[in-house]
């Protein structure tokens, strides 16, 4: 995504971190243009590499690509950035809902919730952060998106490629990174009430404000929405239906001296989900999910004077989560499944400017512990330490030089060192380099590996079928999945306003970890299966996008062409669509107050293997499905909005293989203060 | 359905939710297990149940517990101990008692009257002894379909011919392996004497 309209929206002196949310009340009309394809900013004016952090607002600056705080121009590895704007404009709910009409992004949703996927590869290959820290409660690899509602988030950086020299395990495909809410530097507050279609209803909002030297923000949220049944014919739902209660805050008191600061965040997340499961045995469960999740961060930065600058935190989430299926009309298949994981660590980082070089020294620890009965002994824990190094090596453009006084060029050189004390000890290079040879055109590429750790699951896995006679057994001594990328990109910017961006990629993994079949039965013993490191597969493609942001209107689409082949089968992978486009459309009229904007997403046909009696597999092709979402806003007065959304406007998705949310309809008004 | 939990949510509201989840966000103190319907049937205690229609017997076992076989007497029209029964059940696998002979064929149930004059086996001296979860390899080991792409299982299109080790010959056919409300391993079988036998 391109960031031409972000690029005007985004004055370097932006005020505070709510100058895009203030942008769509239109009090800024250049701020209408939502950021969702953005890269690097070709237009935001100085640019410099070695910017110190301390000059910075938090509303010009991207973290995910260096880990450090980096100009949203200067950047050397392309991160796209979801503003707050863009957040509300989308009238999603949670972050799966402002992913699926994304560009580039795969959101697939199921049994488990809804994740999401990047360059073609799995979900469990997207590493979630929030405010740079890990996340925990994954479910088969995969962190359910629907977990987090948007009412705390400034917004959402994704960096697409290997991450793993910055970030380690599983930022293999790439990163998502939620930037929670900081508060205001006046005494500010906002709230949203909405509600519609499928039992949606909605009330959220913030206060924010500075005290002194503290600057706090709270935010809360509870959300509703019923459950949805696309197969008429059967009793199961498609989709579950959610009560979300969700409560956040940050708080930053700044020591005064050398800039010195504590920051304190976290979000407690209340989550009850129900649906209904009619398997082709014939019975038909209730399925009830109740999650509690609490995340707590407290972090220390110290700035100095002379481009230094250090920060450590520490933090810890806990995902508690009890799930039961109650058959009707028996308790014979009555079952409750009870999960607890604990993911904490620590980190420290130094950032040393050395002339034309910028360099990050850091060190992680972290800890993970999953007590369930489906794992063998009932529990698993791991502990991992890393230490990594980045180098950001200004080649050409001195730090701070106007633009286009010189070719700019940037490389970034890093490596990262993981010890795990169950996979043994991985290293990650990676090196980035960014060419801008004229002001109106900039070049990208990058190289690096990246890998995956095991899961608890498929370590410690103890499943016993009776019923058909087979057990699944993790492998205890799993290594991790590696993968070799490589990506190159160019962005033009022909015009004031307008951008286009060609990009490709390529992936390589190896030993990604399959379940194969172990001793066949016999009298006395059931069929076995384990997880093996044993397939490789790769993905490769081609990205395209394009925008064009004036005052009042924007215009811009994606399209993106994935090949992905699983080289031990031979085949496509399963569940990837070759092609994928997405657009989006808006614009408005400053005297009216009047808004509107249209983002949508097209997928196309993706294959799946089904098992058949015998050896063989048959191919079913999932048809394609368009995800569109229309926004409607009105601006009445000065401090209130009344909108509406319609959302999968045109009934994409089908029951079998995409169980999006039906079309529905959603009302509301929007007061700031 | 379910009885819903005392979720702070919904004891509380969500307004006040949010202030203790403010507060004290791991120490609400609110009960939040979930639990199933109480209001729905218990599992019938009864292993085994028979119904008389006509000529015709309908057998139901419940051979849902991982651990226990069931057995059932043809000569009875009953449950029977693992020692004397015709027919033993666990989960998915049937198998023929002690001294119980069996042969598979091709004759719709009501057609077949008599007894087949050959073709009889009994069950394989390996499994003899039902212990474990294996996997029945006898003259039964084929009384099931499996579908791989839902994973379920349905009576084969067979019929058997059983000699029980009293002498008494009977027809047999699968019927069914869930009952009403879908629990599978609850074993549903037709069957009636045959001629030619004793």
């Amino acid at each position: 995504m391109l960031a031409a309209a972000a690029a005007e929206a985004r004055a370097p002196s932006s005020p505070d971190a709510e100058a895009g949310a203030e942008a769509v009340l239109g009090s800024d009309l250049t701020a209408v243009g939502p950021t969702s394809l953005a890269v690097a900013d070709l237009d935001a004016g100085v640019r410099g590499a070695a910017t110190p952090a301390a000059e910075l607002d938090s509303a010009d600056v991207v973290v995910t690509g260096t880990r450090t705080e980096t100009r949203f121009a200067d950047t050397p590895v392309a991160v796209e950035v979801i503003d707050r704007a863009t957040l509300e404009a989308s009238g999603g709910r949670t972050v799966a809902d402002v992913l699926q009409t994304h560009g580039n992004v795969r959101v697939e949703r199921s049994f488990n919730g809804a994740t999401a996927a990047l360059r073609g590869l799995d979900a469990r290959h997207t590493l979630v952060l929030i405010d740079g820290q890990r996340i925990g409660g994954r479910v088969d690899g995969a962190l359910d998106l629907d977990r987090f509602p948007v009412e705390h988030l400034e917004r959402i950086e994704i960096a697409r490629g290997a991450g793993s020299a910055l970030y380690g395990a599983d930022a293999v495909g790439g990163i998502i990174h939620l930037i929670t809410r900081r508060g205001r530097q006046t005494l500010a507050a906002d709230a949203t009430l909405q509600g519609g279609s499928l039992g949606q209803r909605d009330v959220s909002g913030q206060v924010s404000g500075t005290l002194g030297r503290l600057n706090a923000r709270l935010s809360a949220g509870h959300h509703q929405v019923g459950s949805y049944r696309l197969d008429s014919a059967s009793e199961a739902t498609s989709g579950s239906g959610q009560t979300t209660t969700s409560v956040g805050t940050q708080l930053r008191l700044d020591l005064g001296h050398r800039r010195r600061v504590i920051t304190l965040g976290g979000e407690f997340t209340d989550r009850q989900r129900e649906a209904v499961d009619a398997p082709p045995s014939g019975a038909v469960f209730d399925r009830t999910q109740q999650t509690r999740m609490i995340n707590a961060r407290l972090g220390f930065e110290l700035r100095g004077d002379g481009g230094t600058d250090w920060r450590s935190h520490v933090f810890v989430n806990q995902h508690d989560d009890q799930l039961l299926n109650d058959q009707r009309r028996s308790t014979a298949l009555d079952s409750s499944l009870t999960t607890a994981l604990t993911l904490g660590g620590a980190d420290s980082q130094v950032d040393v400017s050395l002339g034309h070089h910028r360099l990050s020294l850091g060190v992680e620890g972290l800890g993970e512990r999953a007590e369930s009965p489906r794992l063998s002994g009932g529990e698993g824990s791991r502990l991992r330490g890393a230490v990594y190094a980045q180098d950001q090596w200004t080649l050409g453009g001195a730090p701070g030089a106007a633009w286009g006084a010189e070719t700019y060029a940037v490389l970034v050189l890093g490596a990262r060192a993981d010890a795990d004390s169950r996979f043994g000890t991985f290293a990650s290079p990676r090196v980035s380099l960014r060419i801008d040879p004229e002001p109106w055109l900039a070049l990208q590429a990058s190289a690096g590996l990246g890998f995956r750790a095991p899961e608890f699951s498929e370590m410690l896995l103890l499943f016993d079928n009776p019923s058909v006679g087979y057990r699944v057994e993790g492998t205890p001594d799993l290594g991790p999945e590696v993968s070799r990328s490589v990506d190159a990109a160019a962005t033009v910017r022909p015009a004031n306003g307008a951008e286009l961006k060609v990009g490709g990629f390529f992936n390589h993994i190896d030993n990604l970890i399959q379940i194969v079949a172990g001793s066949p039965a016999t009298p006395g013993a059931p069929q076995v299966f384990r997880y093996a490191n044993l397939d490789r597969a790769l993905t490769a493609g081609m990205e395209l996008a394009a925008r064009w942001a004036r005052p009042a209107w924007w215009v811009g689409g994606t399209y993106t062409w994935t090949v992905a082949r699983d080289l031990s089968a031979g085949r496509t992978l399963e569940g990837r669509p070759a092609h994928q486009v997405s657009g989006e459309l808006g614009g408005r009229e400053a005297h009216t107050g009047l808004n509107l904007s249209l983002r949508g997403t097209w997928n196309g046909t993706r294959p799946y293997y089904l098992s058949v009696e015998g050896d063989g597999d048959v191919t079913r092709q999932a048809p394609a499905y368009l995800a569109l979402d229309v926004r409607a806003g009105w601006r009445v007065g000065e401090h209130i909005e009344v909108f509406g959304t319609a959302q999968n406007l045109v009934d994409g998705g089908d029951a079998t293989w995409t169980p999006l949310p039906p079309r529905r309809f959603v009302a509301g008004l929007t007061g700031r203060y | 359905m379910l009885l819903r939990s005392s979720f702070c949510t919904r004891r509380f509201g969500w307004g006040a939710s949010l202030c203790l989840a403010l507060i004290v966000p791991a120490l609400t103190g609110c009960e939040d297990a979930l639990e199933a319907n109480a209001n729905d049937p218990a599992p019938d205690t009864e292993k085994v149940k028979t119904l008389r229609n006509g000529a015709v017997f309908s057998a139901r076992v419940d051979a849902t517990d991982e651990a226990l076989w069931i057995g059932y007497d043809l000569d009875g029209a009953g449950e029977a101990d693992a020692a004397t029964a015709s027919l033993l059940f666990q989960r998915s696998v049937a198998r023929l008692g002690r001294g119980v002979e069996a042969v598979a064929v091709d004759i719709a149930f009501d057609a077949l009257t008599e007894a087949p004059a050959e073709g009889w086996a009994f069950e394989p001296e390996a499994t003899e002894e039902p212990v474990g979860r294996e996997r029945a390899e006898g003259p039964l080991a084929n009384w099931f379909d499996y579908d791989p792409v839902h994973h379920t299982l349905s009576p084969a299109d067979v019929r058997y011919a059983i000699r029980t080790a009293e002498g008494g010959c009977f027809k047999v056919q699968f019927t069914a392996w869930y009952d009403d409300a879908g629990t599978s391993a609850m074993f549903g079988f037709d069957w009636a004497p045959l001629a030619g036998c004793r």
